[in-house]
């Protein structure tokens, strides 16, 4: 009788074990947060929550009834009443971004959506875990889709010519925003939806996660996991520069930022470099160091700029000189807030609240606290 | 510390073999089993060996005599069997020692895959902080040795495998209700190396209660093991999989595999018992003689 308990024991100690570090957690990501008009999009764990910028009450949220295996992390893309968001299984959904009515699944892809999609002129463009991108039409239907050699983690962008999009692949690709019917070629099927080849693509040497940044004139900003800031020429495919020129900095998840002609980049040791946007000289002689990695990246408030840590921290500064460390805003966050009417509203992946907002002017007072209560 | 002390070196080490073999993920985690259980072979010796002499201790006359003897006396028995113990230079836990030291390696080694294998960003962003360039660094002379950023995401495909998912293999036409069925081939594999494993190396003893412990053990630990493997990414089955083989080879080279023990009414049970009905036979003789 004495062995069964023992035997029992190992069992059950050995499924702790074993299941313990195996188990996968279901935060394997962070909040996408998106913001138009007077609503805040926030897809996170097993819902997308729209939520009212006015006061932080719930508006509406997808899918009504909690769904097990439905995980959504990948910032959702609004246009007009087009709501569009990928889950963590492989399905993009599109609701009415007025009231997260279902309107359509997109069932086609093989991996999980991490990066939000683009909607351009009644296109959707959306990248997905399986290396493909996808383009489909307002309903859901596949027009053409282009294959990257690795999975796509990045927000395509356009310049109205043309969609840019970066890839884990290590490349920035360009390809058109609409093909016609001769220049799509059968896929493994036989059904003709496969792009061949991009306008051009740029090996950058290293993989790439944050979202490439598009400046007026036509330069595109992109940072690697491999430590090291382009600036790529649109048109042509080409680096203008690269920063560092020798050896590497930290890895870059958090897209650079332009404020005027200042660009900004924080890395995952925590360091931000400011460099001139034109040719990629040092604005900052050393780089400011925040003391905590920064995931989520930071945007231009005003005439200045503003980051966050993944501790919590929300920093802002107009130069050099004037960094100012304002109080703890949360214990942890991941998701590059947005500035709406001089109000940043910030998603985290705290305890205390899922989403939040503050007057740029005075970040220690939180106007609201969204917390979803659980189905 | 238990990240510096063993993941985050496991990390790097699995990520320097993918870097050195071509980026195969597969073959890294084979090799990296491989070189775990090289590692750790001499505990794994010692264990078998304190495990062989412990077995031989408990077949031998003399402690099946004093079972018989002391069998209602308890504090009697534990002190006779201590004596014993002492007598042969034999310690009850020298066999769990080396378990116990090699525990928190496999372990280790479990994290470790399961860390290299994520594929969500949070996970990525964890396993490029613990890549450390030293690694590349001290071997910079290789020539085909790259910055170890530029390796990730690592390439998962193994055989028909993404190693960071569970595994089912897929055969055109194999449908269940219009629905693709996938055989868990790896899952079943598991299962059927680990029950050959345990059951080779399950020395034979007379102790019913450790017989029917062991027995239990023989069945439900494989089933366990299958259930991980099913489930979880085909990585750490695979672990599974090359570690049960190593170990069976590894009791092979050492002489101590029990090929009777696989029927479970084999020899080795029935030598057992005719030692004990030897031991019977002769302390009846003895007992008749005193008379």
């Amino acid at each position: 009788m004495k062995n069964k308990y023992i035997f029992i024991m190992v069992i059950v100690l050995l499924s702790i074990i074993l299941g313990g570090c195996t188990t996968v957690n279901i935060a394997t990501s962070w909040p996408g947060l998106n913001v138009t008009g007077s609503l805040a999009y926030v897809a996170f764990g097993n819902y997308l929550y729209a939520v009212k910028t006015t006061d932080g009450t719930l508006a509406w949220q997808y899918p009504q009834q909690k769904e097990r295996d439905l995980v959504f992390f990948a910032p959702p893309a609004v246009e007009g009443d087009l709501l569009v968001v990928g889950d963590y299984k492989k399905d993009l959904h599109a609701v009415n971004s007025n009231n997260g009515l279902p309107l359509w699944i997109f069932t086609e892809a093989k991996d999980k959506y991490v990066a939000g999609a683009l909607i351009h002129d009644e296109i959707v463009y959306a990248p997905n875990g399986d290396g493909f991108l996808y383009a489909l039409n307002t309903d859901g239907k596949l027009l053409w889709k282009f294959r990257a050699q690795n999975a796509n983690w990045s927000k395509p962008i356009t310049d109205g010519n043309f969609l840019y999009f970066s890839s884990m692949d290590h490349h920035l690709y360009a390809l058109k925003l609409k093909y016609t019917q001769d220049e799509i070629s059968a896929d493994e099927k036989g059904l003709r939806f496969g792009i061949q080849k991009p306008i051009w693509s740029l090996d950058l040497g290293s993989a790439i996660f944050a979202d490439p940044v598009l400046s007026e004139d036509g330069s595109i900003y992109v940072v690697t996991l491999g430590g090291k800031i382009y600036s790529i020429d649109s048109q042509r495919g080409m680096v203008i520069w690269s920063y560092p020129k020798e050896g590497s900095l930290g890895g870059f998840w958090a897209s650079p930022w332009l404020v005027a002609d200042t660009l900004y980049a924080a890395d995952q040791g925590g360091k931000v470099y400011a460099l001139n946007a034109k040719d990629g000289t040092e604005v900052w002689a050393t780089p400011f160091e925040a003391g905590s990695p920064i995931i989520a990246g930071g945007l231009a408030v005003g005439q200045g700029a503003a980051f966050i840590t993944t501790d919590g921290k929300y920093f802002t500064f107009s130069n050099r000189e004037d960094i100012v460390q304002s109080t703890q805003i949360t214990e942890s966050t991941y998701t590059l807030p947005k500035l709406v009417e001089g109000r940043i509203i910030l998603a985290a992946v705290g305890k205390e609240f899922l989403l939040t907002t503050f007057n740029t002017a005075n970040p220690n007072n939180l106007l609201w606290k969204f917390n979803p209560v659980e189905n | 510390m238990w990240d510096t002390l063993f993941i985050t070196p496991s990390i790097n080490i699995l990520l320097f073999i993918y870097n050195l073999i071509g980026r195969n993920f597969g073959l890294a985690i084979i090799l990296f089993t491989i070189l775990i259980k090289l590692i750790t072979h001499p505990l794994t010796a010692k264990q078998i060996k304190s495990s062989k002499a412990l077995s031989d201790l408990q077949n031998d006359k003399e402690w099946l005599e004093i079972q018989k003897k002391y069998k209602n006396d308890k504090n009697k028995l534990a002190e006779e069997q201590m004596r014993l113990y002492k007598q042969r230079g034999v310690s009850p836990f020298a066999s769990c020692l080396p378990t116990l030291i090699q525990l928190p390696i496999i372990i280790g080694l479990y994290q470790s895959i399961i860390q290299t294998m994520g594929n969500a960003p949070l996970q990525l962003i964890n396993l490029v902080s613990r890549i450390s360039p030293w690694l590349v660094n001290t071997f910079s002379f290789i020539p085909w040795l790259k910055d170890p950023i530029s390796l990730i995401p690592l390439n998962s495909h193994f055989l028909w495998m993404d190693l960071g998912k569970p595994e089912r293999l897929y055969i055109p036409g194999l449908e269940f209700s219009g629905v693709p069925f996938g055989i868990p081939v790896l899952a079943i594999l598991v299962v059927v190396t680990s029950y050959f494993q345990s059951k080779l190396m399950s020395p034979p003893t007379s102790d019913p209660q450790s017989r029917q412990m062991s027995g239990m053990m023989n069945i439900y630990m494989p089933l366990l093991m299958g259930w991980f493997a099913f489930s979880f990414a085909s990585g750490l089955a695979l672990y599974f999989f090359v570690s049960n083989i190593i170990g069976v080879i590894q009791y092979a080279l050492l002489g101590r595999i029990n090929l009777r023990s696989i029927i479970p009414t084999g020899k080795s049970q029935t030598m057992v018992e005719k030692k004990q009905r030897v031991v019977k036979t002769e302390s009846v003789k003895n007992n008749k003689n005193k008379k």
